[in-house]
């Protein structure tokens, strides 16, 4: 038998019961989160054939007759598909470029905060149009934007300016789907990337301060890099989900005035799929979002991988 | 002896008579109902009905059951009941919202399956006649099957939309009523110019294109989306006078007499324009509680506006007329799982809520509760009133289970008469209700969206309509028309 030389430990392989049985606590807590995983991520994977076959609501699914690729064929065939396809992207990398940023932005303004009261207050008022619903959101737009009597249209009347459709003026309808977005979802945004500015370690910044950097140049070189992980993680997420742009905040806003800019994936399988009671075509639509996302996110994730970040997967 | 006898004949009579009193079974018209029975229903509704309310307590003790009334929020609804009837859940009683399409599909499928019941079986069997009566009108027979009824459908009587008009400022203008749809572009006309209240208002506003189905009855002579028109299945897009109409529509929009922003509004805004002062007409719906919403708002916003409708309809190349619409909207149907004597009971409420008896109950409530008799005449309890009624204008929330037109008969007021009186007059039948398969289901999406797109952009000036009609009925054509009127002929032949 070979001696193990001095110097050098045996690192112990560990099995898997072992290590549940060693680290029970945390597996505890891990158990709420797989339940809720299983039963709503997992299992509803096997209703995923209903894309597959002639699914009626009476029935058991393993009854109904299969259909192919049938409903997907009824999917790509339709020319309003490939509109909301469109709008969908156009919308969405808009979002991307001028909404997904704001958040950091803010946190990076909110981090510099010196005064802890105005910075809560401030935090508060940022966060609260999050718990605001779209359809009040909506309403407020609407109200804001009335050609009759809305504030934006005032302001314009009174510098002489002619009243604007906003809402029904199909060049402003994307633009006012991204602000919208800002207005409500920057601030809340910002929580996980203050926690994150939280991780970092405040001898860098006494450091930065000793080497003569302002204000500005800690941010660039300490902050950003300290929560950059963060920011690529999120990244991912959020390219994983550039086919969802927002199904209630679109709805609320859509009419026929803007159909050809805004009608979106999701609002186009709601109207064409299950208002008309097609279960089949909606979850054909459905599953090709999720194959869409899922590609997204193997790819960006491969692609931050190769930049030397961490990755998601 | 004789008296003897006697008294024995009268002791064993009475004894009779008393025991056969004790025996005599608890009915109600033709139905046993001494046992007590529990079974559920499924709704729609924006509040819940408990067992606490006083009126439920009178319906249950009236028809021996316990009956549990899942209400669901309207907008929530089907997908609520298709969960349940997906997961076999599925209540004795529950209502789809036919004939929308997706109900219809729903209803195809539940009858196909065998997961409802006939119910003309039980009607006649047990003497339902309020709900024979129901069954055998005519506006109930496009939702019959060939071998009965397997719904309740819900009856809302003539199609009542209303064209409002700012009565006050009429009279300020010194404007009478027009005839015509020229005279009614008049009389925007005066009212936008004059704007009398400062507001800048606008001439007529609707919620969205739903509502110009009433201005193309009076330009087609025609109703519908899908018309037989002199004897062929056609879309009344290529019925003459449909242009005409787009065209009325477009001169009202490019002169500001027809609001710019009426395809993005929805019911409760385009309300909102005509209670704050900013237009002059709406086309909307002009049943009690609307018409009684919106008065109270007008008051609220100016103590001297008052509202009207122009009845009749102006007339328009085909006369004065107006689309009435389905009678119907809204089925209650039976789970076929259930036991005759459950689904009989069930059928048997119903049956009661269709009587004067209770259509009483449902308006004015209990005694003492919701109203008080003074000088013979009952006054409302308002406070009570509205805890349950769910603050509604109209009715008892049960009311509308199947029988939403019978507030009709509390109705005093003129305006409200006279216009739901045209809507008999001028008011013309869709060809097709109820037509919904997985082919429509299909094709008709599409059909909307290309129909859709062009009438909006015609009527604001986006699109030409003199140089692109033709590319418009090409476009629409192409999109499965034909195919579309197929299944229409199928459907009309079939029935």
């Amino acid at each position: 038998m070979n001696e193990i030389p001095r110097g050098y430990e045996v690192k112990k392989h560990h099995s898997l019961l072992s290590r549940i049985k060693r680290d029970r606590m945390l597996y505890l807590f891990l158990i709420p989160a797989a339940v809720y995983y299983i039963i709503f991520r997992y299992m509803p994977m096997y209703y995923l054939q209903i894309a597959f076959r002639n699914f009626r609501i009476t029935a058991d699914i393993s009854r109904a007759s299969w259909a192919g690729f049938k409903y997907f064929e009824q999917l790509f065939g339709v020319q309003g598909f490939w509109t909301a396809l469109r709008n969908t992207l156009i919308i969405s990398l808009y979002k991307l470029i001028f909404a997904w940023p704001f958040p950091i932005v803010l946190a990076l303004l909110l981090n510099e905060m010196k005064g802890k009261t105005f910075k809560r207050i401030s935090q508060t008022l940022i966060y609260m149009p999050h718990f605001v619903s779209w359809v009040i959101v909506g309403g407020i737009i609407y109200n804001f934007t009335e050609i009759n009597g809305g504030l934006f249209n005032k302001i314009l009347e009174a510098f002489g300016q002619k009243p604007v459709l906003f809402l029904g003026t199909p060049k402003y309808f994307r633009s006012i789907l991204v602000l919208s977005e800002i207005w409500k979802e920057s601030g809340w945004g910002t929580i996980i990337f203050l926690a994150a500015m939280t991780r970092i370690n405040a001898e860098l910044y006494e450091s930065a301060v000793v080497d003569g950097a302002n204000r500005f140049r800690q941010i660039w070189h300490i902050t950003l890099p300290g929560i950059k992980d963060i920011i690529v993680v999120m990244l991912i997420v959020r390219l994983g989900n550039l086919l969802n742009v927002g199904f209630e905040q679109v709805l609320v806003m859509q009419n026929k005035m803007v159909l050809e800019v805004g009608d979106i994936l999701d609002t186009f399988v709601y109207r064409q799929g299950l208002l008309e009671g097609r279960h089949s075509f909606a979850t054909a639509a459905g599953l090709f979002q999720s194959c869409v996302a899922a590609i997204m996110i193997v790819l960006s994730d491969t692609v931050s991988k190769r930049f030397g970040e961490s990755g998601l997967i | 002896m004789k008296r003897f006898l006697a008294l024995v004949v009268f002791v064993v009579m009475v004894a009779t008579s008393v025991l056969a009193v004790a025996e005599e079974p608890r009915m109600y018209k033709g139905l046993n109902i001494e046992k007590r029975l529990s079974f559920e229903m499924v709704g729609w509704s924006n509040n819940d009905l408990t067992g606490e309310d006083p009126v439920y307590k009178v319906l249950e003790e009236k028809l021996n059951i316990d009956f549990k009334y899942t209400c669901v929020p309207v907008g929530e609804y089907e997908n609520f009941v298709n969960m349940r009837i997906a997961s076999g859940d599925i209540p004795m009683m529950f209502k789809t919202k036919y004939p929308d399409a997706s109900a219809c599909i729903t209803y195809r499928q539940l009858l196909d399956d065998g997961i409802i019941t006939n119910i003309s079986p039980y009607v006649e069997e047990y003497g339902l006649d309020n709900l024979k009566a129901r069954l055998d009108a005519d506006y109930s027979q496009p939702f019959s099957e060939p071998d009965g009824f397997y719904m309740v459908p819900n009856f809302l009587g003539p199609d009542l939309a209303g064209m409002y008009i700012r009565r006050d400022w009429m009279d300020k203008l010194g404007l009478e009523d027009p005839t015509t749809y020229e005279e009614y572009k008049q009389v925007l006309r005066a009212i936008v110019d004059a704007d009398p209240d400062g507001n800048g208002t606008t001439g007529l506003t609707l919620p969205g294109l739903d509502f110009l189905k009433h201005i193309f009855a009076a330009f087609t002579g025609e109703a519908g989306d899908w018309v037989n028109y002199n004897g062929e299945w056609t879309h009344r897009i290529f019925v003459p006078g449909f242009k005409e109409a787009i065209i009325y529509l477009a001169d009202l929009y490019s002169e500001g007499l027809l609001d710019p922003e009426f395809v993005m509004l929805n019911n409760s805004t385009a309300q909102a324009k005509i209670t704050e002062g900013k237009a002059a007409s709406l086309l909307l719906n002009g049943t009690l509680s609307w018409y009684t919403s919106m008065t109270e708002s007008l008051q609220v916003y100016n103590a001297d506006a008052k509202l009207g409708f122009i009845v009749p309809w102006p007339a328009g190349p085909s006369g004065s007329l107006k689309e009435s619409g389905a009678q119907n909207y809204g089925a209650v149907h039976f789970n076929a799982d259930y036991s005759p004597e459950e689904i009989a009971r069930g059928l048997a409420l119903l049956d009661y809520t269709l009587s004067d008896e209770c259509e009483d109950l449902f308006f004015y409530g209990l005694e003492g509760i919701h109203h008080e008799v003074v000088d013979g005449k009952k006054q409302f309890i308002t406070e009570n009133r509205r805890r349950d009624f769910f603050s509604s204008t109209a009715m008892y929330p049960l009311w509308d289970l199947i029988n939403n037109d019978s507030q009709w008969k509390y109705n005093e007021n003129p305006d409200m008469l006279e216009n739901r009186e045209f809507a008999y007059v001028g008011g013309v039948a869709p060809d097709v209700i109820g037509l919904a398969n997985e082919k429509t289901a299909e094709l008709g999406p599409n059909l909307t969206d290309v129909y859709e797109k062009w009438v909006v952009n015609f009527i604001t000036g986006n699109a030409d309509i003199e140089t692109q009609w033709e590319e418009f009925l090409n476009e629409f054509k192409a999109s499965g028309c034909d195919e579309y009127l197929v299944e229409v002929a199928n459907y009309v032949n079939n029935k």
